[in-house]
């Protein structure tokens, strides 16, 4: 299923905000957020690109964000929720799923508090960019340190009670900075994959779960996402005020 | 140990951005190969006139940085290692039961059996083998030898902590060891594991001492049928 082949058109590319659509046949909206991207000369393309549509069935809006402000930049936020409401209304949603590795996964787990969403997938996520929030965490500084005004200052002044999360981090001690402070209330469920830094989106596509993982947290099958999490990634779920996981030092 | 001293104070200089770009070794140590590797690791070999003949340096980097170093002794024992994230220096205690050799792997098996010390007080036993697997496999124009492996590792106390078997990869007059397809048990069950090399990046390449990983980083780029001529 992950390698069928699908159709995504560019729909836009201004200054502000890249979008891309699949047209799927389903109900289901997936907003796909992208992250920083590899390439840091260039602006970032859409990611999870076949996964998200679930076999072509879902529509998809893929949205970057060419300033990697964290929903930040002026405009952004509001040009995106605007893109979402007419895709919503051009296709009749009944559902609105969220997913994003990085900074896709903080937009994903931003996001339902401006608009209803049903189920978010958040690999990887920053709890928040702010140096005053996560002191201890110098990484993407570079995108970090051009954000101007940080109004959208931590996850967990955003989280919905109607809308249910799994969020996957890797146990290396390189993500402890934001996984030790992500929230961890009953409608969220956190995963940690052993021998997995930040790549959790690639561990789990090499494992052969990602897309089974993205269908079972989209249809709100939490039972299944756990055993794949656990049976199938060795992921540990972390406890709601047990957010604390030692560090694992990288194999050889 | 001033080797030692003044590699730590570099790498705990070195940028932690992989956007930086370009690894710098340490005064007096000499960069000497670069291997891209799957799982979204690029590793910088270098060798230091300071340390003894035949060890080597090898700085781990992903996506965000360099965040493990460890040093080797001619036979590939392992000497120390630090771990960035938390900080953490670990050494194998002197007189092992039964040190890695390299040149017995060459004959066939070696066994080992050793202790390792880190600064955070934590103690650990390891044994297990490295065998050749009588194949051999070319990544990159370099022909590699294929080793199968197994260690155990447990606490002073002898309680498990963690284990790993699978295949790794040996270059004879290189004297290194690269990961292969393995697993990885820290007690609840095996998870597959591969950082296989992809690419071998000599002086004077393109991406010679690069921090930026190339393989199997990001998130998935599934294929696609662009409906626009330019793509993304």
């Amino acid at each position: 299923m992950e390698d069928m082949p699908i159709e995504i058109e560019r729909i836009r590319d201004s200054e502000k905000l890249r979008a891309w659509r699949h047209v799927g046949y389903s109900k289901r909206l997936v907003l796909c957020f992208s992250g920083l991207g590899k390439n840091q000369s260039q602006p970032p393309g859409y990611e999870f690109a076949s996964i998200a549509t679930g076999g072509g069935a879902d529509h998809v809006l893929y949205i970057a964000d060419p300033n990697r402000s964290w929903l930040n930049e002026p405009g952004f936020l509001e040009e995106t929720l605007d893109l979402i409401k007419e895709t919503m209304a051009d296709i009749g949603a009944e559902q609105v799923v969220a997913l994003g590795h990085s900074m896709g996964g903080f937009s994903a787990c931003v996001i339902p508090y401006f608009i209803p969403v049903d189920y978010v997938l958040a690999l990887s996520p920053q709890v928040s960019i702010h140096p005053e929030v996560v002191p201890d965490d110098g990484r993407w500084m570079q995108h970090r340190e051009s954000v101007d005004d940080i109004e959208i200052v931590d996850v967990g002044s955003y989280l919905e009670d109607r809308t249910q999360y799994v969020v996957v981090f890797g146990r290396h001690g390189r993500e402890a900075p934001q996984r030790s402070r992500f929230p961890n209330p009953d409608n969220l469920t956190l995963f940690v994959m052993p021998q997995t830094n930040h790549n959790t989106a690639a561990r789990l596509k090499s494992l052969g779960l990602l897309t089974d993982l993205r269908d079972a947290v989209f249809d709100g099958d939490l039972e299944t996402a756990k055993a794949l999490m656990i049976g199938g990634a060795r992921a540990h779920i972390l406890e709601e005020d047990s957010n604390a996981t030692p560090a694992e030092a990288p194999s050889e | 140990m001033k080797a030692i001293l003044s590699a730590l104070a570099f790498l705990l200089a070195a940028p932690l951005d992989a956007a930086a770009g370009s690894f710098t070794p340490p005064a007096g140590c000499t960069g000497w190969l670069t291997v891209q590797a799957r799982a979204c690791r690029v590793s910088n070999y270098y060798k230091c006139t300071q340390d003894a003949p035949g060890d080597q340096w090898r700085a781990d980097f992903d996506q965000e940085g360099l965040f493990f170093a460890s040093r080797i002794d001619s036979e590939a024992q392992w000497v120390e290692s630090i771990d960035m994230s938390p900080m953490v220096r670990q050494t194998q205690d002197p007189n092992p039961e039964d040190p890695a050799s390299f040149s017995e792997l060459l004959t066939g098996l070696d066994t080992f059996a050793f202790n390792l010390s880190r600064d955070n007080g934590e103690q650990s036993r390891v044994r297990g083998f490295d065998r050749l697997t009588g194949r051999s496999i070319m990544i990159d124009g370099v022909t590699l030898l294929e080793t199968q492996f197994e260690y155990n590792e447990t606490d002073a106390s002898g309680t498990f902590l963690r284990r790993s078997r699978g295949n790794e990869y040996v270059h004879p007059d290189w004297r290194l060891f690269f990961a292969g397809p393995s697993e990885w048990d820290g007690g609840d069950g095996f998870v597959p594991l591969d950082g296989s090399p992809l690419q071998f990046i000599f002086p004077g390449e393109p991406g010679f001492f690069s921090t930026e990983p190339l393989y199997e980083c990001d998130a998935v780029l599934s294929n696609y049928t662009p409906k626009v001529p330019y793509g993304h």
